[in-house]
């Protein structure tokens, strides 16, 4: 039997027309009959239209110089961005900048390296501080020590963990304009008080978090419903040693040499007590408090009490949660190995370089001169952007002292003394962490035996590196 | 064997309730399943019309009491959508053509004329297949660079023209099923193979090169990686790329993001609808002589 | 006239081939080529040279900007017989390879005979079924992180109502991968829509005669569908295959592309962009690549060679 010819047939036919026109009709009506009110509502921030402008220059591209910047960032970030190159442009009307919006694979900035292996970079990119030296050594970034030294700028002007991954054997390589003080230490002042603590008095000790942890845990059957801390989980696991570690007064590496020491006596002490405190509860996989929407730190939930935290989610939680009292304060530390409260912060944030091929790097260098090294630059980027810089002559820093939200970052800014190991093989030890550290968490490894897998992988590349480099 | 013979028998009528009982079971079945896919998208749907402080509350709440279009104005205004619709869809339509003719084309060169490079060729064709992108990504980078089509559709467009690997392989299986009388007979009337493709299989494959058609549609509309690598202008990004503005350093706009996804996700959805009975329903492939 | 014979049918099995003339012979090598021609551009065009260059690097040391190099013979291969990371990587994959593709062909041709009955609304029901093969990933992996969600999740609160305390899932080492099997299954979608286009070439008339002779629907499925849909069953098996040991994005969106927890979720494909984009190691990357195709090629020969001796096709 043959079938009639389908191209003779309608698409769809009347009867399915109907069917759908009728359930679009009742899901439209369902709201009203239901009772919920259908608001019209206010976009929550200022809506500039990032896609929709972020691309041309004023002029249409057709200023003297124009040079391309890859941004990493979408959101409330990436339009402070377009707005920092507005400003610039007002001033330096031979330049225009155009923002790309170039977002990262995860944390692997894809269309930046692609572009740069394939000879078509941006003018000026971003990269984080301990990727300096691999990225110097490999020859991704190009040497701004004539420019710096030509317009008299000096490293002083910088607070010194900037600095540390700013050059490379001595040479300028980038420029930061992000100097993340990670992190202050906040708590929920009301869950201290629910377990019998004094609200206004943190904990200055591991030791004394240990103690407050105790009174403030809740269970509930095999969960966990209310913690303490969660060391082990503080924006991710290499993050996490490296605050603790700081906090316990370890060394990451040998001062001055690419040599890592994840053996060190405190940082392993750091992983024991991250790795206790994850056993006491029951194991990670105890411990889910995390709210179900992704915009907000679990601190939001109000079932973690005391947590470092970055300024955007900080931000974030006073915006969602006004009626929470937060208390702020510098990070615990542990004797003996830990002298004074703060210490286990470090700098880390962003910092902009003039990729290799680059069509227009004296231009690019203007820009970032301008955004990284001048008082103009440092409060564009303030006022727009909202992260800290690292330059020291910035009024931008008064302006934070002040701010209720950042306040505690200022202080812990202008203390720190750390930042993450740059060495010439950073990454690759930040991902042998991440991996041997998890695996101690959740008691797949020993804390010791993690740290010295973590050496010798490391060291092997780094050896294998550096010959390489020499030409072998 | 036997042969059925024209007449065919009267269909002896099955009792009633083993009949009702297999609609009330397959109904069932299928009302359960649906609501189990359907719940993630239910997420995103209701999430795009919640107000921020519903998002962050604790415990979940399934039906908010007030809905908002917040999300979609301020989505809106980020994301210029029907700009990026628009360059999208001219990626999405001429991927579409490219890859639906250029694969029929390879599929039935080797599966149709029997020739002695057939299968070799077939071999190499899924060998590319079996490559992990990310390690040919600079070298063909560099290929368009040498081009000069770095920041344009191009590296998104033309290689869907020269048969997508995928669709040949499923083409070859559908065209290796229709039966070689058909070919035979066409060459004995003297056709030649040109006109053999395009009048008789060609035609019998109409279900699956709308099956071809569509995917292509889909890849090319949910493809982040190629226009994240090859396009640099924002006025010609597409709408997987828009997606990612609503992604800030440590945290997501889910809101926006989710009524965003729901305004991508809708021209397929439609689609599809309309599609289905293409390549669904067709001619049926055996059983019809002459 | 609507005939049809059985026979056909089988001396298609047996694929007897007519020997052809030397002229015919000639013509089909020169309509071969015709027809062939784009894939042979193509091939020419944009996959030589990648897939060259990525087989040399893979025994140079090559970095990611691609000035030092230096030819390395087989060191890259040796040390990745001895990666740790790298031998996890395979086991991770193999894992959610072995798990994700049966069942997900399974899912597939059971929904599409589902959807092929004759059910009211069927065109609705094949909307929602393929819906979730086209969200786009970034909307997906969030949906999924709160799915997944082990205190909040709807997967942990559903089972709650029967009463099973759910797994902490992606924070759990143990569950993070069939966490991503589930998700994988979720997406049949495309599968779903290939099977059903398949089942449209099931002769009626096969079935109705095999009812007719008293055969159970089972048995009916076995002998009547499976052979006509055995085309695509290879199809959907092989490039599942394929498709697994290349399994990256959702992977990466989910789990932020460190293996976590305690790199239960560590893929081949995820070591190798973090070996290339992260390290720089473009030369260890490309060899590692290498070795996930000699695998890949052998998994797939295999199973043509088994699957493909019991497929149909009702063309030979």
């Amino acid at each position: 039997m043959r079938q009639r010819d389908p191209r003779l047939r309608m698409p769809i036919s009347r009867r399915q027309l109907l069917a759908a026109a009728g359930g679009l009709a009742a899901a439209a009506a369902a709201p009203a009959v239901s009772g919920c009110t259908i608001t019209k509502g206010q976009p929550p921030i200022d809506t500039m239209g990032l896609g929709k402008d972020a691309a041309s220059a004023p002029g249409g591209g057709k200023r003297k110089h124009n040079i391309t910047m890859y941004s990493l960032w979408g959101s409330t970030v990436g339009q402070g961005l377009v707005n920092v190159a507005r400003d610039f442009e007002k001033t330096h009307t031979d330049i225009g900048v155009r923002i790309v919006f170039a977002p990262t694979n995860g944390s692997t900035q894809q269309k930046l390296l692609t572009a740069v292996a394939g000879h078509e970079p941006p003018d000026v990119a971003q990269l984080v501080p301990l990727q300096t030296p691999q990225w110097a050594a490999m020859g991704i970034m190009t040497d701004l020590t004539p420019w710096f030294e030509r317009d008299g700028l000096s490293l002083d002007d910088f607070f010194a963990p900037a600095v540390e991954a700013m050059t490379y054997n001595d040479r300028v390589y980038n420029l930061n304009w992000d100097a993340d003080p990670n992190f202050p230490f906040f708590w929920n002042k009301k869950i201290f008080e629910d377990a019998g603590l004094d609200p206004d008095t943190p904990p200055k000790t591991i030791d004394e978090v240990d103690e407050y942890s105790a009174k403030i845990l809740q269970r509930k059957g095999q969960r966990v419903t209310r913690i303490g801390m969660v060391p082990w989980d503080i924006y991710g696991s290499s993050n996490s040693l490296f605050t603790w570690g700081f906090a316990f007064g370890g060394k990451f590496r040998k001062p001055g040499s690419d040599a890592v020491t994840p053996d060190d006596e405190y940082v392993v002490k750091a992983l024991e007590w991250m790795c206790d405190s994850a056993k006491k509860v029951g194991g990670p996989d105890a411990v889910s408090i995390s709210p179900p929407s992704l915009t907000l730190h679990p601190f939001s939930t109000g079932n973690l009490a005391m947590a470092p935290l970055v300024a955007p989610n900080l931000r974030d939680i006073i915006d969602a949660k006004p009626d929470m009292e937060i208390g702020s304060g510098l990070l615990p530390y542990q004797p003996p190995g830990g002298t004074h409260v703060g210490q286990g912060a470090w700098i880390g944030g962003w910092s902009a370089f003039i990729p290799r091929y680059a069509k227009e790097p004296e231009a690019a260098w203007e820009f970032i001169k301008w955004w990284s090294a001048s008082d103009e630059g440092t409060m564009s980027s303030w006022k727009h952007v909202g992260f800290p810089v690292s330059y020291k002559k910035s009024s931008s820093l008064q302006l934070m002292k002040k701010d209720p939200v950042m306040g505690p970052y200022y202080d812990t800014l202008v203390n720190s003394s750390n930042t993450r190991p740059p060495v010439l093989v950073a990454d690759y030890y930040t991902a042998q962490l991440d991996d041997q550290i998890s695996k101690a968490v959740y008691g797949q490894v020993k804390p010791l035996q993690a740290m010295r897998n973590v050496k010798e992988n490391t060291m092997t590349e780094l050896r294998r590196l550096q010959k390489e480099l020499m030409g072998r | 064997m036997t042969t059925i013979s024209v007449r065919r028998p009267v269909r002896r009528r099955t009792p009633l309730w083993p009949r009702i009982a297999e609609k009330i079971v397959s109904h069932a079945v299928l009302i359960v399943l649906s609501v189990a896919f359907l719940i993630p998208l239910y997420w995103m749907v209701s999430g795009a019309l919640k107000t921020t402080q519903d998002l962050n509350a604790f415990p979940v709440i399934w039906f908010p009491d007030t809905l908002t279009l917040e999300n979609y104005i301020y989505g809106l205004d980020v994301f210029p959508f029907l700009r990026y619709y628009f360059n999208t869809a001219i990626i999405c339509v001429f991927s579409m053509i490219g890859a639906a003719f250029s694969s029929a084309m390879v599929a039935y060169g080797i599966s149709r004329i029997q020739w002695r490079m057939r299968t070799p060729l077939f071999v190499i064709i899924l060998g590319s297949m079996m490559i992990p992108f990310y390690v040919t990504m600079v070298p063909l980078f560099k290929i368009f660079r040498s081009l000069h089509w770095i920041d344009t559709y191009l590296p998104l467009i033309v290689p869907h023209f020269f048969g997508v690997p995928f669709f040949v392989f499923l083409l070859r299986q559908f065209f290796l099923s229709i039966p070689g009388e058909l070919s035979e007979s066409a060459r004995i009337d003297g056709a030649n193979e040109w006109s053999i493709f395009v009048r008789v299989i060609l035609p019998l494959a109409k279900p699956a090169l709308a099956a071809v058609a569509l995917f292509q549609f889909l890849a090319s509309w949910n493809d982040l990686l190629g226009p994240l690598i090859y396009l640099s202008d924002t006025n010609h990004y597409t709408v997987s790329q828009g997606l990612t503005f609503f992604q800030g350093q440590y945290s997501t706009q889910f809101g926006p993001l989710m009524a965003a996804s729901t305004l991508v996700v809708i021209p397929v959805i439609i689609v599809f609808f309309f599609a289905q009975r293409t390549f669904i329903q067709g001619i049926t492939l055996t059983g019809v002589k002459g | 006239m609507a005939t049809r014979t059985m026979t056909s049918a089988t001396s298609a099995t047996t694929g007897r081939r007519r020997r052809t003339k030397s002229p015919m012979r000639n013509q089909n090598v020169k309509w071969g080529l015709i027809f062939t021609s784009p894939a042979i551009v193509g091939l020419l065009m944009f996959t030589a040279y990648p897939v060259l260059m990525s087989l040399y690097y893979s025994f140079t040391s090559r970095t990611m900007v691609g000035d030092i190099s230096h030819w390395v013979g087989w060191q890259n291969f040796r040390d990745l017989l001895h990666d740790g990371l790298f031998k996890q990587s395979l086991w991770n994959t193999g894992y959610i390879i072995v798990l994700s593709v049966p069942i997900g062909i399974v899912v597939a041709v059971f929904l599409a005979v589902l959807l092929n009955l004759k059910v009211r609304g069927q065109s609705v029901y094949r909307v929602i079924f393929f819906l979730p093969s086209i969200m786009p990933i970034v909307a997906t992996a969030v949906i999924w992180s709160y799915v997944f969600n082990p205190q909040y999740g709807v997967l942990n609160n559903l089972l709650g109502y029967v009463g099973i305390d759910g797994p902490a899932w992606l924070s759990s080492p143990d569950w993070a991968k069939p966490a991503l099997i589930i998700l994988a299954t979720w997406g049949v979608g495309n599968l779903m829509v290939i099977m059903l286009a398949g089942l449209q070439d099931v002769p009626v008339e096969l079935h109705d005669q095999a009812k007719v002779d008293g055969a159970s629907t089972w048995s009916r499925f076995r002998h009547v569908t499976i052979p006509f849909i055995s085309p695509h069953l290879l199809f959907a098996l092989v490039t599942g295959l394929i498709a697994g040991f290349q399994y990256f994005t959702p992977v990466y969106v989910l789990t932020g592309g460190t293996g976590s927890p305690a790199g239960s979720t560590m893929v081949s494909s995820l070591y190798l962009y973090q070996n290339a984009f992260t390290f720089f190691k473009v030369g260890y990357a490309s060899a590692m690549a290498w070795i996930l195709f000699v695998i890949t090629a052998i998994v797939a020969i295999a199973t043509f060679k088994w699957v493909g001796k019991r497929v149909y096709y009702g063309g030979r």
